[in-house]
């Protein structure tokens, strides 16, 4: 409990960490007032019923990068620093060390994403939508578990490959996460063998679009597809296993 | 005397690089015992190869049963953020022994090491504060065997009589001591004996006291030669 509490206090002292939840906020504000404007299908939304799926999507994908961006250097920057040592040293098991320090960073992301549903809960009642509220903040549980499957993995790779290795990979899983459901309609077109891999490519992106989707689905009263929440807490327990497999030689 | 840690035939690879050659040494109970040798001579590796920090290649490594282990970093980072206090708590907390995590404790270990200042925070701290509280995080859980990387190496004159002072409380306190350090001055103050390593190996051993010869000329005298 000692480490987890250590990083939380460190990354709540990060600056990246409030620049990034503001930006949120200011995205939810601008995208829930009259100061934007979205247009689907030539239609202007207003109407903040059919905007929540969309503030969710904006929502879960900051509080994911801001994930991915605290998660890639706790690892490594504990070897670097050799804080290692000391927790070595006094016979803390790597497993424990690792996943302590990557519950860590899922709190802390938990935080800022909490922060930007609190603020698209004020906008829901700014805009007359209260009874909205109650489901926003069960809706949190999707962002809990799309944050969660962002800093597991990061960290479990982080523990053997080098940073900017990390990064790319993640990125790449990020946005394909993220963006999986317009990359798997834009696949549907191809063909022949190169299709295929491709659709299993895409296919191994955990499901994040799928998450923030079923998030919009509960808010509005649509039946929620319990099999995306199943894979995604399947992917958290494989990343898992990950922190506890991935092992450093040295401290 | 009693022995606390004991090095059979250790070795040490990096790939095809031996950093550690066969090296066997014993430690006493009490005993403050120095690795001496220039960089590269593997001092560094044999501490992190006790403390389990690295893997032995080949050999033994013996600690005897139950003993505590207090380890001091040459470069130990902190929580910029924290204060010495904090530090302390924190590191008590990873121990698992609530008693330590006492704050009379606690202060008693800042006091003993010279930092009684509880509200600075690390981040305002001179490398010589940040080298006595490496100390004191080391004091923590009460060890048997201190293991001192550098102990003095970067702090200025009142620093090091600050921490050679304590060094000689805790050894007359009974603690067994290892220290790594390139200044033989001090090795010479504090350490009972201890060995002279080059390229992995030990080339000489050395007991304070017995011979006229300076332990700088021998040192030089040793490692000096090709």
């Amino acid at each position: 409990m000692e480490i987890v509490l250590n990083v939380v206090k460190e990354k709540i002292r990060k600056k990246m960490l409030y620049i990034t939840t503001v930006l949120g906020i200011l995205v939810v504000m601008i995208f829930s007032s009259d100061m934007g404007s979205l247009t689907i299908g030539g239609k202007n939304i207003k109407d903040y019923y059919v905007l929540i799926p969309i503030l969710i999507n904006v929502v879960n994908f900051l509080s994911g990068a801001i994930a991915l961006a605290m998660s890639i250097t706790t690892i490594p920057n504990e070897y670097e620093r050799r804080t290692s040592h000391l927790i070595w040293s006094r016979g803390i098991s790597q497993s424990k060390y690792h996943i302590d320090l990557t519950i860590g960073n899922v709190i802390v992301s938990w935080i800022s994403g909490i922060i930007l549903y609190i603020t698209l809960g004020l906008f829901a009642i700014i805009n007359g939508y209260n009874n909205m509220l109650g489901l926003i903040f069960v809706a949190i549980l999707f962002m809990f578990i799309y944050t969660a499957i962002i800093c597991t993995l990061t960290s479990a790779l982080s523990i053997k490959l080098p940073t900017v290795i990390t990064g790319v990979i993640m990125i790449i899983v990020f946005l394909g996460g993220a963006l999986r459901s317009i990359l798997k309609l834009m696949s549907a077109v191809l063909t022949g063998f190169g299709g295929t891999v491709v659709k299993r490519l895409i296919g191994l992106f955990p499901d994040l679009a799928g998450l923030s989707r079923q998030a919009g689905n509960l808010i509005q009263g649509k039946p929620v597809d319990i099999h995306v929440i199943v894979i995604g807490l399947l992917f958290i327990w494989i990343a898992g296993l990950g922190l506890i497999l991935f092992r450093r030689k040295e401290a | 005397m009693n022995e606390m840690i004991s090095l059979e035939n250790v070795t040490k690879t990096y790939k095809d690089k031996t950093v550690v050659d066969k090296l066997s040494l014993s430690v006493g109970k009490g005993e403050v015992f120095a690795l001496l040798g220039a960089n590269g001579a593997g001092k560094t590796t044999t501490i992190k190869m006790i403390l389990g920090l690295a893997k032995v290649s080949s050999g033994n490594i013996k600690i005897a049963d139950g003993t505590k282990i207090g380890y001091s970093p040459e470069t130990p980072y902190f929580p910029p953020y924290l204060t010495a206090m904090e530090v302390l708590s924190y590191y008590a907390g990873i121990e698992g022994d609530k008693s330590k995590k006492d704050k009379s404790y606690l202060k008693k270990l800042l006091d003993v090491t010279g930092l009684e200042d509880t509200k600075t925070k690390v981040k305002n701290y001179s490398k010589g504060m940040i080298q006595r509280l490496a100390l004191a995080q080391a004091l923590i859980a009460d060890p048997d065997i201190l293991i001192l990387d550098e102990p003095t190496a970067g702090l200025d004159a009142l620093g090091r009589k600050h921490n050679l002072e304590l060094l000689e409380s805790l050894k007359k306190a009974g603690k067994t001591i290892i220290i790594n350090s390139h200044i033989l001055h001090d090795i010479e103050a504090i350490c009972d004996r201890g060995v002279i390593m080059k390229k992995g190996k030990v080339i000489d051993t050395w007991t304070n006291g017995v011979s006229h010869e300076s332990l700088e000329d021998k040192f030089i005298r040793l490692v000096g030669e090709e």
